[in-house]
């Protein structure tokens, strides 16, 4: 024997999910939309983890991407916009078991939410975040975001936009808590899964950028580097990425880059020709709020009815000798 | 017989009465046939040992409280192990406050000396009780012009240390106190967890039969709600018409008797399980017996516990089912349980001072939580069946528990137990049943005297310590780990004050010669009666049988005045400390340490090598030029993309996608979904290429926004606008 009987017990639980287990609904992103991808590839880590669909969360602000819980057979909170992360660390903190992630998009995080995700980022508490960055508002038919180019033409911005994009790994890096900074394409699925299933495995906050096509609303911006692989700059490690060697032969432009090497990071990080793709930056010794956070009484139901009667005698005196 | 030490003495020379081996003209002194046979007959009455000798090496270590060493210890709740010894606390005490205030680190170790002669004179307490007294009675004795600062020093020092709790200075018992509290400690950690399981799962159930009760009708009718509310309010507020909505609210099902009975029960276990929380179980003991039984008469209640949270950790994922699971814990007992749920509850500690041991390797062998301690004030016995190996016998349980293999074995002079406090702590953790086996001298010395003369080395076994002796054994503590002894340099001087030196080794000889038990093996011999046939031990030890001959071995001691003598021994002291040697090669062995099959492989290494030089040359004058670039392929090749077979699909002339890259972003399977299809990862394929047409195909290679698709040629030479087809699908053919 080499487990307790209560582990071996929970072992032979074997519910085997398939893929079809984790699928809902069907999707109602336009044909060619990115998300497809990202929801194929969470949904087969899913089942490679064999994540229980009852423990598992998805948490999502407003947008596109933000339909994301929808799609998922699992639980899920499609909530404001912008406020996807404070969500989701309540339900981490309330409930550290279940597996969080956070599905965002470029307004949702990068804007409305940019205050969440600064220190969504310092907490670090366990939770995968993945923003679907097509640098447009599509839900709300085409106005600028912050990762939008310069010069794009919007309902907001009719004489195109003055702002350089944000940068948003960069920003991530600079973030001293920052545990898992990671960059994925949608057009590179295999390795946005091999991404995001390692921010999964990480143990922290795991910021994962997903860029992404709108073929609505920015069908071409993207071209030059889905059309020459050559233009994008893969990221390898033993202690990151590794490159299947079917996409390695079309992806030639390699890099070897040791995740713990913050400087290197910011690097890379700061340069958008080639585009980087890979895991930029992992630290798995940084605290998790979650973990440190521990409350000394356990939050039991007997403990909640005794605050919640000394809270009821405030405004009403419960008639003496009669339990709840 | 009052002995003549004054003709003994180094400084004070004068003539022996008799001249010793040689003979004299009036007595002839017979030292070999007291080696050879223990036959005194031949010696004169102020050669026989009557008080303790003490070693010439020791000699230096007469007062102990002049010397910074191990003890005594400080148990503190604030150390990383809970044990710091005094020095190391003022240490690092010092380490913070006054490293560069020579002044101020002076004081401070006086302080701690006085300390040491406190508890050297048997006075106990806590370091701050212990500091407040010295540091009181050190300041009433200095000039009063200096007090003011020398007081305001020392509160520094002292508002600076974080270590605090009772200090003990080193004695016999001390082992098993130390022991005990470390166990204590592993015990806490151990509890802990399993509080904290206990009262998760406590909670979890209890949420689920309170959720059960909201929902049923008794929760919600009105009587209850205005219970619950207070009565302040019921001339304003309709309880009744409140019961009424609430109970129209949906609810689920209300949970099955039996599965409220099996959470019922769970938590009945929880609550009266005697193990961990409140009113626990005693799990120290003084002999085996007592051990072995609370140990079987608390199985089943063992068994209870584990069978209640594993019961409890299925009911609350939802994961009970009854046809499945019934029959599995209607029959669950203590057969079913493992180590690794053993390792959950306390361990069982038994300790044994001075007390018969043949229960140990009974306790051991079942691989039980047991953590035996087994303390020896002697280690080398004289009954007359220990006759031929009297020298070992301290180490045989060590050796023989380390036979079981399942066990964590520790031997060790108790000395040496602060600094193997992690090893103790891991042994007393270990989920192995793990035996301590202790030397306790009468003093520090004595402890640390039984490491150095190899009569019971220091080593630890470790079950769990990977997969080989390598990893598992590790002889370590013990000086010159490679050597039979380790050798020191004694510096003396001699009558005219002339420095000398002489290496001498720490031997049993010497050990047994501290013990007035053992005198009868030991002659006096005074300076003046040395001669070049007397060996020291070490170098006895060393000649071959042959060339002993007329030889004999001495030790160097010193009397009561200080004076350097030899004792020379008798041959089965000599044949106790041979056994001894053999055991310590036998311990080097099992670290590694001239180990014989590691001697004869390594000189087969070498005579081979010896045949190698022809060889050697040849090489050399035919060079290979091909093994250099081997290296320099080998060292690039982790940059180098690797090809894989996947690469021939290329050449095909039927349409293909590259799955791995596809976005499943349906634009395929929307156009024509028998054509195009996704496979279990939810990657397009193709998986008819008869199902559609080349225009499809084509069409879908020119939407395919990541260009995977590649149609091809055309399957149906009859479709129509072939030609146009076929310059469209140019681009994507590659």
């Amino acid at each position: 024997m080499s487990d307790t009987i209560s582990s071996c017990m929970m072992d032979l639980q074997n519910d085997n999910y398939q893929l079809g287990d984790y699928q809902k609904a069907v999707p109602r992103w336009c044909v060619g939309c990115g998300d497809h991808g990202v929801l194929a590839a969470v949904q087969r880590l899913c089942r490679e983890e064999q994540l229980k669909p009852e423990k598992t969360v998805f948490v999502s602000g407003i947008g596109c991407s933000s339909r994301f819980p929808h799609y998922m057979k699992t639980y899920g909170f499609h909530g404001l916009h912008g406020r996807a992360l404070p969500i989701a660390e309540g339900v981490k903190i309330s409930r550290p078991d279940l597996n969080v992630f956070v599905i965002m998009g470029d307004g949702d995080c990068f804007s409305i939410g940019t205050a969440h995700w600064i220190h969504a980022l310092r907490y670090n508490m366990n939770i995968t975040a993945i923003v679907l960055d097509n640098g447009i508002y599509g839900l709300t038919k085409n106005q600028v975001s912050p990762t939008s180019p310069l010069g794009q033409v919007s309902n907001t911005t009719p004489k195109g936009s003055h702002l350089d994009p944000l940068n948003p790994i960069s920003v991530t890096l600079g973030v001293g808590n920052a545990s898992f900074v990671a960059q994925a394409a949608d057009w590179m699925p295999d390795l946005t899964h091999d991404i995001i299933r390692q921010g999964f495995l990480h143990k922290g906050f795991s910021f994962i950028r997903i860029l992404q096509r709108c073929p609505e609303f920015l069908g071409k911006r993207y071209d030059n580097w889905v059309q020459n692989p050559d233009q994008m700059l893969l990221l390898k490690h033993e202690d990151g990425l590794t490159i299947k060697p079917e996409l390695g032969r079309i992806y030639k432009n390699q890099e070897e880059h040791d995740p713990s090497n913050r400087d290197r990071a910011r690097e890379i990080a700061a340069q958008n020709d080639p585009i980087p793709v890979g895991i930029l930056y992992k630290n798995a010794d940084i605290p998790c709020y979650e973990d440190n956070q521990v409350p000394d009484i356990r939050n039991t139901s007997e403990g909640v009815s005794r605050f919640l009667n000394a809270e009821f005698d405030k405004v009403a005196i419960a008639r003496s000798g009669v339990a709840l | 017989m009052k002995l003549d030490t004054a003709s003994e003495g180094l400084s004070t020379p004068e003539p022996a009465p008799e001249a010793l081996i040689h003979r004299s003209n009036s007595r002839e002194v017979d030292l070999l046939g007291f080696h050879r046979l223990g036959d005194r007959s031949g010696l004169l009455e102020n050669h026989v040992v009557r008080e303790p000798l003490h070693a010439a090496l020791f000699a230096d270590y007469d007062d102990l409280t002049t010397l910074r060493h191990d003890f005594p210890v400080i148990l503190s709740d604030r150390g990383p192990d809970g044990i710091l010894s005094l020095s190391d606390a003022i240490d690092a005490t010092l380490q913070k406050v006054a490293i560069d205030d020579g002044a101020m680190v002076r004081q401070t170790l006086e302080v701690e000396h006085r300390i040491r002669v406190l508890l050297d004179a048997g006075t106990t307490g806590t370091l701050s009780s212990l500091w407040q007294e010295v540091s009181e009675a050190m300041l009433s004795g200095i000039a009063e012009a200096i007090r003011p600062a020398v007081a305001k020093n020392l509160a520094t020092v002292k508002a600076k240390m974080r270590f605090d709790g009772e200090i003990l200075d080193y004695q016999p018992q001390l082992s098993v106190q130390l022991i005990t509290y470390l166990w204590q400690k592993s015990q806490l950690e151990k509890s802990r967890h399993l509080i904290t399981r206990i009262d998760r799962l406590k909670q979890k159930l209890s949420d689920i039969l309170r959720v059960d009760y909201l929902h049923s009708s008794e929760s919600r009718s009105a009587e209850r709600l205005e219970n619950a509310l207070g009565s302040k309010d019921n001339t304003v507020f309709d309880f009744q018409a409140m019961s009424r909505i609430l109970k129209m609210a949906p609810v689920g099902a209300p949970l099955p008797p039996k599965r409220k009975q099996r959470i019922s029960d769970a938590i009945t276990v929880f609550e009266s399980q005697r193990f961990v929380s409140n009113d626990v179980y005693t799990f120290a003991f003084d002999h085996c017996d007592q051990a072995l039984q609370a140990f079987d008469v608390r199985m089943p209640e063992v068994a209870k516990l584990i069978k209640a949270i594993s019961i409890a950790e299925l009911e609350i994922e939802n994961r009970y089912d009854a046809s499945r699971h019934d029959p599995f814990y209607d029959s669950f007992d203590a057969d079913h349980i493992g180590r690794e749920d053993l390792a959950l509850f306390p361990t069982y500690l038994v300790c044994l001072v001075d007390d018969a041991v043949n229960e140990v390797p009974d306790i051991l062998r079942g691989g039980l939580p047991f953590k035996v301690v087994v303390v020896k004030k002697s280690l080398i016995g004289e009954r007359p069946r220990d006759l031929l190996h009297f020298g070992t016998q301290g180490q045989h349980l060590a050796q023989m528990a380390m036979g079981l293999n399942d066990v964590f074995v520790m031997q060790a002079a108790a000395s040496s137990l602060y600094q193997l406090r992690d090893t103790v702590m891991q042994g007393l953790s270990s989920d192995h049943p793990a035996l301590l086996s202790l030397y306790a001298g009468y003093d520090y010395l004595s402890a640390a005297a039984a490491t150095e003369s190899r009569v019971f080395p220091t080593f630890v076994f470790d079950p769990s310590g990977g997969a080989g002796l390598a990893t598992k054994f590790q002889l370590l503590g013990n000086p010159a780990v490679e050597q039979d002894w380790q050798l020191h340099n004694l510096h003396f001087e001699d009558a005219d004050q002339k420095k000398l030196s002489e290496q001498l080794a720490y031997t049993l000889v010497d050990f047994a010669a501290s013990d007035t038990g053992f005198s009868k093996h030991f002659v006096r011999i005074a300076k003046s009666a040395w001669n070049s046939d007397m060996l020291p031990v070490h170098t006895f030890l060393e000649t071959a049988p042959d060339a002993r001959k007329g030889k004999v071995p001495y030790i160097l001691l010193v009397d009561e005045n200080d004076q350097l003598i030899r004792a020379v021994c008798d041959a089965k002291i000599i044949s106790a400390t041979e056994q001894n040697l053999a055991l310590w090669h036998r311990l080097q062995e099992l670290a590694g340490i001239h180990n014989a099959y590691v001697t004869e492989a390594l000189q087969q290494v070498k005579k081979e090598a010896a045949l190698q030089p022809t060889e050697g040359k040849v090489v050399r004058s035919d060079p290979k030029p091909e093994a250099a670039p081997t290296t320099a392929t080998a060292k690039v090749a982790p940059t180098v993309v690797e090809e894989d077979s996947t690469s021939n699909e290329v050449a095909s002339d039927d349409p293909w996608i590259e799955t791995i890259r596809c976005t499943s972003c349906n634009e395929c399977t929307d156009l024509n979904g028998r054509l195009f299809g996704y496979d279990d990862d939810l990657r397009a394929h193709i998986s008819d290429p008869d199902a559609g047409t080349y225009k499809e195909l084509v069409e879908a290679a020119e939407n395919c926004q990541v260009a995977i698709i590649h149609p091809g040629k055309p399957r149906n030479p009859d479709e129509p606008g072939l030609e146009d087809l076929i310059v469209r699908a140019a681009p994507f053919m590659a």
